[in-house]
């Protein structure tokens, strides 16, 4: 049965409340500052992320990640089932006109993977039997410029078996989409109703997959778990966006996970700080209240009481103020900076009251360990201990003023004094030195992360300076005979002559013919586009790299052969099903004959294996065009001479000095121009000019790639500066509110030593070494943690994003310590400016009672 | 019957030059309704000896009974309630909660324990001390005298077996000095109460019926009454 | 729940009341409840209480009775000594003889005295003495105490001076008349002749002082709070009569008037204060 004693506890509760009200302004302040950076910096994370996310979908034209051809309702209801599949939609395909594919979708399909990708969608999807929905661009193209939901379409399509109907139809919805056009037609969608009048259909498995699940592993997963029609259905499996955003982002789920806790910890210890600094002021209070009878737990009682009240009032104003930032601003910035030209910020979801809850919650545990942990301190404190808080222990007083004594050097002793000062609370100090120094890492870290990630690095490491490349691939050379070139020699020697080349490196190889039957290739019959083929020419570092990538992915490949001179590899990009795959392991050392442009046979190759071009970790390597349905060969030099075809050269590399760019980036376009009229033949389509011969080549310049990204680029600056500044800020707003509670409770300690004979410039010197001291505790501490903190970090991201490029951040790193030493002589000066202004008898009084 | 009793009390710190030996092996005993006056220079551990006594210290070695029970063997929670039941203190400097007013600074102790207040009891104290205008008044708005005033008749409120004053008169003038230490002289008589005072005052401490003196941690000179 | 609470609380508030002395009469002490059985246990330590506070009284009606008794029984013969010893003055007596007689009345002397401070102490210390606080006219009663020593002060010339700058103190008018007396006689008899007695009432913050201030032998310095003992005799009072009461007593008169004595020493002699407590008006 508890003591009827509450009255008086509420009592010192709500007066204490209310006689500390700088103190409460303070914390309130700091618990608003905390969730709202912590809101901020999640909602700027993820608002970057979903900008990604959304240029990504709309970009592709579809949300979802992974897809199945011709698949089964079997197919169908089994992956349905399946655990690890988020959603799986119908895309059935019943026919295609010229502008657009006849697609109709369930209602999955559109819902989850259509409807994301589009914007401005103004109607409903289709559901009468005579009902269209179209984008505008098809629209467009049918000579429809302002489109109205009821009007009639006419359509004329072409079936899957040939035939050509023609019917009228009634728009039902029209929207705005993204696709390039060069990757395929747009849909133009029907109701599941209208496809009661076709036989013949393709249908499609739209898949989303679970968030942690890569591109090879759900691949991998759905082969074992659903049977396949046949040999050459297979799944195209994509990552899952978020994955792969947060993969370039960071580096991983676990370095995001890393960094999260780091930020909360920065929080945390901004908060404990304060809340110890503040009510350190306090100690002298309740150590009289302990002396006259109030137990720890009354004590406790008291001081959670205050911090319920502050907690409330601060959580519900930083959840507010978050809550307006990351739903008016933050999208908008992210909008403009990412999403121009893409439909802006329609379906863009940055604002999640989950976060909101959560930073909430959050500071409402931390305020309450503080509280508790800080009342479990100044309860246990000896009372007379506590009381005597702010008085010097005489004993210890008399050995200080005889040491310094001794001292005779005018600034040797006030230097002494500020060391002794800084060290007489050494828990103290190390906490507040760590913790400012820790808030400066973490702030540093994400710029040097995302600085590191930046897409200029990925871009730079990706591209050369210079890429000159042929037009022609395996499926247009038909047209041209067999000793034909398509990248003459004296262009080659032109661009080599070029000065100031630091790199070069040339892709050699040529160009051939299959026969109609080729039993061993019988598993790619399918999907050859042509007779014809490519074969490039591997170097002596592309076999290196090639060996080691195939002992590490531990594959079915015949390498030694290649070397030999008699093997040849098949190159495919992402074409061959499981089981295309296994009976391509099976004819390994069949022979294949090889023909020459004109289709006479050179020689026979003994098939060394299939290496799949979009492994993740496929070594560099040059290539030409590729795609689903060319037959890429690779072949070493030797079995190169072997096949006798003629040499071709398909595209060099080229780095240059970097002064010297400009200039030979202009030298270049002249050049490849001049070359290239000799073949153009420029037609004006309604997409622009068409150079429609493939003998030409095409220049691409790195710096015109970055200059594409650079808007980009741009706003991942702007991004990582506010992120930097916020996390840097809640280090200083911790370092300030530290000197600030020191210096208070110190005023007693000032105006005694004043009173004998301490002048106020002395006073003023001795305050700024104290400063200094501190600042550069900080900043040893910084480098020493810093250092070992990238150094780890950087080890471990570079093995997983290859071009990550680091650089040591000396500018953060010398502006946040200039910071340091600034607040760090300005702030004392300010309050000691402050202080002068009472005389000195009062603030000897203020403290004596 | 023994109020106070401290068998060879020693109280030792150490500091980062040497150690100090507060208290070397201290006794005495204290009977019920009592007016000890502990005196002693600076630093001879007066100081450290009447906050063992009192619970706020814990002596390195020996023995503390208040009222028969051992003070140094119980735990914070009992020593707190404890001394909130049974002694009442009285400091020279930083007597008062500095939030809130004189009257709730006076029952603070009973409203710690719950207890009712006993209203006419109360003004009396307060009218003895002359403080009856000032019961609103906030801490910092009353002068040092008159917030020592304010401790003591806080610590006679719960009408405590001990009192327990750590240079009481330090901040009064002799004369005010004088009529405090009657005043507690008075109630003390009135309700069989034992008050131990240190000072360095001599005309204070004699107005005490035993003086104590201590130096070095020992105890040197100590009156006991002649029955 | 809360009614628990209440309960207890009721319950605490009457031990607190049982404390302070009060007599209490729950009437919830008859109900068949926990609660009720508690009050009455209250009750019936309460009861034992008033029981031995009656005893206490009776025996001290019986002591009283004795020490009237003994006071009777003693002074009849005493009185019977000092009559034949005045008769036998009266008489014709040898040197020899009147040296005798004077040994055997100064001796007589004493014992009178002695009996009538025993008897006065005894009468205090068992609070047979009763303070009654109805005077508010200190000049009155010291002049009243002034008048009394006035012989024994004549007799050595001592001039008394009596300065009032606050005449509206509250006391017993008896009993503060002989505390005042006690001081004037100690005075007297350490100071030497023609010396001066200053008697002073003035106010103070909380109380007010009564200061009878000589310029005799005085006390030796660590004496002060010792003079206040029961049997207590200064170093300086070697040769002269006393029996070391007469301040105990006053400090206990004095004690029961909430107010409290001090002794401040000079150089020479020195100076004895009386502080009552302020007059609420």
């Amino acid at each position: 049965m508890k003591n009827n004693n509450k009255a008086i506890i509420k009592k010192l509760a709500d007066e204490s409340f209310k006689f500390n009200k700088t103190r409460n302004y303070i914390l309130t302040g700091t618990i608003v500052f905390t969730i709202t950076t912590i809101i901020c910096i999640f909602s700027l994370t993820i608002g970057r992320l979903e900008a990604n996310r959304i240029l990504y979908v709309r970009n592709a034209g579809t949300a979802a990640y992974t897809t199945l051809e011709r698949a089964t309702q079997e197919q169908y209801q089994t992956i349905k089932q399946l655990s690890y599949i988020k959603q799986v939609g119908k895309f059935i395909k019943f026919g295609s006109t010229e502008h657009f594919d006849c697609i109709v979708l369930d209602h999955t399909a559109w819902e989850d993977m259509q409807k994301p990708a589009y914007t401005d969608i103004h109607g409903d999807y289709p559901i009468k039997k005579d009902e269209i929905m179209l984008s505008v661009r098809s629209l467009e193209d049918l000579g429809i410029s302002h489109p109205a939901i009821g009007m009639t379409v006419s359509v004329q399509l072409q079936t899957l078996h040939e035939s050509v109907i023609t019917k009228e139809f009634t728009l039902s919805g029209f929207f705005t989409e993204y696709i390039d056009d060069m990757v395929g037609l747009p849909s133009g969608y029907f109701s599941w109703t209208a496809l009661s009048d076709f036989e013949d259909v393709e249908m499609t498995l739209f898949i989303k997959q679970n968030d942690t699940i890569s591109r090879e592993r759900i691949e991998e997963m759905l082969y074992r778990d659903v049977a396949m029609i046949d040999d050459t259905q297979r799944f195209i499996g994509g990552n899952t966006i978020t994955q792969e955003q947060i993969y370039k982002l960071v580096g991983g789920y676990d370095i995001a996970v890393v960094f999260v806790v780091l930020i909360l910890v920065v929080a945390f210890l901004l908060i404990y700080n304060i809340l110890r600094i503040s009510s350190s002021k306090d100690i002298r209070q309740y150590g009289l209240l302990k002396i006259l009878g109030t137990t720890k737990k009354q004590i406790k009682q008291i001081l959670v009481r205050q911090a319920i009240k502050i907690t409330v009032i601060g959580c519900s104003i930083g959840a507010f103020l978050g809550s307006i930032i990351s739903i008016l601003i933050i999208p908008s910035i992210i909008a403009k900076m990412y999403l121009i030209g893409y439909g802006g910020l329609e379906n863009c979801n940055i604002f999640s009251p989950f976060i909101v809850v959560f930073a909430a919650v959050f500071c409402l545990i931390i305020v309450y360990i503080g509280v508790i942990s800080v009342a479990g301190k100044i309860a246990g404190r000896a009372p007379i201990k506590a009381i005597n808080a702010f008085e010097e222990n005489k004993q210890y007083k008399y050995s200080n003023r005889r040491l310094s004594l001794r001292k005779n050097r005018y600034s040797f002793r006030l230097l002494n004094m500020a060391w002794r000062n800084i060290t007489k609370r050494r828990t103290q100090f190390f906490i507040i030195v760590t913790s400012v120094a820790l808030g400066i890492i973490v702030s540093i870290t994400s710029v040097v992360i995302l600085r590191g990630t930046d897409m200029t690095n990925e871009i730079e490491y990706k591209y050369p300076d210079f890429q000159i490349m042929t037009n022609m691939t395996a499926n247009t050379v038909n047209a041209y005979q067999e000793g034909s070139t398509f990248f003459d020699l004296e262009l080659k020697n032109h661009i080599c002559e070029i000065s100031d080349i630091e790199h070069l490196s040339i892709a050699v190889g040529g160009y051939g013919m299959l026969g109609e039957q080729e039993d061993t290739l019988d598993f790619y019959s399918d999907n050859r586009g042509s007779n014809y083929f490519v074969v490039q020419i591997l170097n002596e570092q592309n076999q290196e790299d090639l060996e080691q990538f195939i002992k590490e992915n531990a594959l079915q490949v015949d390498i030694d052969k290649v070397r030999e001179g008699s093997g040849i590899i098949l190159l495919h990009y992402h074409a061959l099903s499981k089981i295309q795959e296994d009976k391509a392991t099976q004819n390994i050392g069949r022979p294949i004959t090889i023909r020459n442009m004109d289709g006479r046979p050179t020689t026979e190759m003994s098939f060394s294996g299939v290496i799949d071009f979009t492994l993740s970790d496929f070594p560099d390597l040059k290539t030409t065009w590729n795609s689903s349905n060319i037959v890429y060969f690779l072949v070493s030099e030797k079995g190169f001479e072997k096949m006798q075809l003629t040499e071709q050269i398909f595209r060099m590399d080229i780095d240059v000095g970097s002064e010297s760019e400009p200039l030979i980036k202009q030298n270049m376009e002249r050049l490849i121009a001049q070359y290239n009229k000799k073949y153009v033949r420029e037609t004006q389509t309604p997409f622009g000019i068409a150079v429609n011969d493939l003998r030409t080549v095409s220049l691409t310049s790195k710096s015109d790639i970055l200059e594409s990204e650079k808007s980009d680029i741009e706003a991942n600056a702007v991004v990582m500066g506010a992120f930097s500044c916020i996390l840097i800020s809640m280090g200083i707003v911790n370092y300030i509110n530290a000197i600030i509670t020191g210096l208070t409770i110190r005023k007693k300690e000032f105006a005694v030593m004043e009173s004998v004979g301490l002048t106020k410039k002395q006073l003023r010197q001795m305050l700024i070494m104290e400063g200094c001291l501190y600042s550069f505790a900080i900043f040893l501490q910084t480098i020493f943690l810093g250092n070992i903190v990238w150094y780890v970090l950087v080890k471990i991201i570079k093995n997983r994003i290859n071009y990550f490029k680091f650089q040591y951040p000396i500018a953060p790193l010398i502006i946040s310590i200039a910071l340091l030493f600034i607040i760090c002589i300005v702030v004392p000066l300010i309050i000691e400016r402050k202080a002068h202004k009472e005389f000195l008898t009062d603030r000897l009084k203020l403290y004596t009672d | 019957m023994k109020v106070i009793e401290a068998n060879h009390l020693k109280k030792e710190y150490s500091t980062t030059c040497n150690t100090v030996k507060a208290l070397d092996d201290v006794s005495i005993t204290i009977q019920e309704g009592e007016f000890v006056a502990i005196v002693g220079s600076s630093g001879s551990g007066k100081t450290t000896l009447l906050n063992i006594l009192g619970g706020l210290d814990i002596p390195t070695s020996g023995e503390v009974r208040v009222r028969g029970k051992e003070i140094n063997k119980m735990n914070e929670e009992e020593l707190t309630i404890f001394r909130r039941r049974n002694i009442g203190f009285v400091f020279q400097n930083y007597n008062l909660v500095p939030i809130l007013n004189v009257l709730e600074n006076v029952v603070l102790p009973l409203n710690l324990d719950g207890r009712p207040v006993d209203k006419k009891f109360i003004d009396k104290i307060i009218e003895s001390l002359g403080l009856q205008s000032r019961l609103d008044h906030m801490p910092n708005m009353l002068s040092g005298g008159q917030q020592q005033r304010v401790a003591i008749a806080r610590a006679l409120s719960t009408k405590p077996a001990v009192i327990l004053a750590d240079e009481p008169t330090g901040n009064l003038d002799s004369k005010t000095g004088i009529e405090v230490i009657g005043l507690l002289k008075a109630s003390a008589s009135l309700f069989h109460q034992t008050i131990v005072i240190i000072t360095h005052n001599e005309e204070i401490a004699q107005m005490a019926d035993r003086i104590i003196c201590i130096e070095d941690g020992r105890i040197t000179g100590d009156q006991h009454e002649k029955q | 729940m809360l009614r628990r609470n209440k309960e207890l609380e009721g319950i605490s508030a009457a031990l607190e009341r049982v404390f302070g002395g009060e007599k209490i009469e729950p009437a919830i002490a008859l109900k068949d409840s926990l609660s009720g059985k508690i009050y009455h246990q209250i009750e019936r330590i309460s009861d034992t209480f008033t029981y031995r506070e009656e005893a206490l009284t009776r025996e001290r009606d019986e002591i009283k009775e004795l020490v009237s008794d003994i006071a009777h029984e003693l002074r009849t013969p005493l009185t019977n000594i000092e009559t034949y010893v005045q008769l036998l003055k009266d008489t014709d007596l040898t040197r020899e003889q009147q040296k005798y007689l004077q040994a055997i009345m100064e001796a007589e002397q004493n014992i009178q005295f002695l009996t009538e401070s025993f008897i006065k102490m005894a009468r205090f210390e068992i609070q047979l003495i009763q303070i009654k606080k109805d005077s508010c006219d200190i000049e009155s009663t010291i002049l009243k105490s002034i008048l009394q020593v006035k012989k024994k002060a004549e007799a050595k010339n001592i001039t008394i001076a009596l300065k009032i700058q606050k005449n509206d103190i509250l006391h017993d008018k008896n009993w503060l008349g002989e505390v005042i007396v006690n001081l004037l006689d100690n005075s007297i008899k350490y100071s030497d002749s023609d010396a001066a007695i200053q008697i002073k009432a003035i106010e103070n913050n909380m109380f007010s002082e009564i200061i009878v201030e000589d310029w005799g032998r005085g006390i030796l310095p660590g004496e002060e709070n010792l003079i206040f003992k029961r049997f207590y005799r200064g170093k300086n009072t070697k040769d002269t009569r006393g029996y070391g009461i007469g301040l105990y007593l006053s400090n206990k008169i004095i004690h029961l008037h909430d107010g409290f004595m001090k002794v401040k020493r000079k150089s020479r002699g020195m100076e004895m204060s009386i502080f009552l407590p302020n007059n609420k008006t």
